[in-house]
């Protein structure tokens, strides 16, 4: 099961940091990211649920804290028209031969502002 | 083998939700090309190397001047030719497997004449079946 791990708020900028040891720069026409609804009361999306947004996807290269990876980004304005609630994240990577991974997904809860 | 290590960087600092996936071979990046210094102004028959290819790959070009060439070293030939100018070459790069495959470099390269001090650029040679000596003057 998903574990939330980000808190957001609707209007702002989403950042979200992924250490990647086979990050590469120019890798990001490989990867792709999407938050996607999960209703009230539900672990999961149901099947149907439509990306609500996709994240850009940048290199993100090493700092003294965390290795090589990628830094997914929505912009405010994107942000600001989801819906407060709770949404999953991944990352779906494809290589050149064409397979697939899933990285295990998160739970962004992004929560109503006072400012909007 | 190794194992390629993914794993969300968490609001509390924590690198959380591991997914590992079997190494496999890095995708080889294409970068931008150049030409070996020469190359970039050319004023007489010269020849150099093409910088920054990636090996095993295909380079072409569009856009040179006459007289230029390119070719599989990969490298570049110049036999004196070309009109006096500038010139906006395409290098584009080709390798399979490559994630940005084909690449392209934009390079502009300049052809000058050569400086015509009196007398200075006076080829002075022999023919081989005259016996007569020749003067020429190359620009």
């Amino acid at each position: 099961m998903a574990t939330t791990l980000y808190t957001r708020y609707r209007g702002e900028t989403i950042t979200i940091g992924v250490a990647d040891t086979g990050a590469l720069p120019g890798g990001e026409a490989l990867m792709t990211s999407s938050l996607r609804s999960i209703a009230a009361g539900r672990s999961a999306p149901i099947a149907t649920t439509p990306d609500a947004a996709s994240m850009a996807i940048a290199f993100r290269p090493a700092n003294g804290s965390f290795p090589i990876g990628w830094l997914l980004t929505l912009d405010a304005a994107d942000c600001t028209v989801l819906p407060s609630g709770n949404y999953l994240i991944d990352l779906k990577i494809t290589d050149e031969t064409g397979a697939v991974t899933i990285m295990n997904p998160a739970i962004v809860m992004l929560a109503e502002p006072a400012t909007l | 083998m190794t194992l390629r290590k993914i794993q969300w960087i968490a609001d509390s600092g924590l690198l959380v939700g591991l997914t590992t996936i079997g190494e496999f071979a890095a995708a080889q990046l294409l970068g931008a090309l150049s030409l070996s210094t020469a190359g970039l102004t050319l004023t007489a028959r010269a020849s150099g190397t093409i910088l920054g290819a990636a090996s095993g790959s295909a380079i072409t070009a569009t856009g040179l001047p006459a007289g230029l060439t390119i070719n599989a070293a990969p490298g570049w030939a110049y036999d004196g030719s070309g009109l006096a100018g500038s010139y906006a070459i395409v290098l584009t790069e080709t390798l399979s497997g490559s994630v940005n495959s084909p690449h392209t470099t934009s390079i502009t390269v300049a052809i000058t004449p050569p400086a015509a001090g009196p007398g200075a650029m006076l080829d002075f040679s022999r023919s081989a079946n005259s016996g007569l000596i020749a003067a020429t003057r190359s620009f």
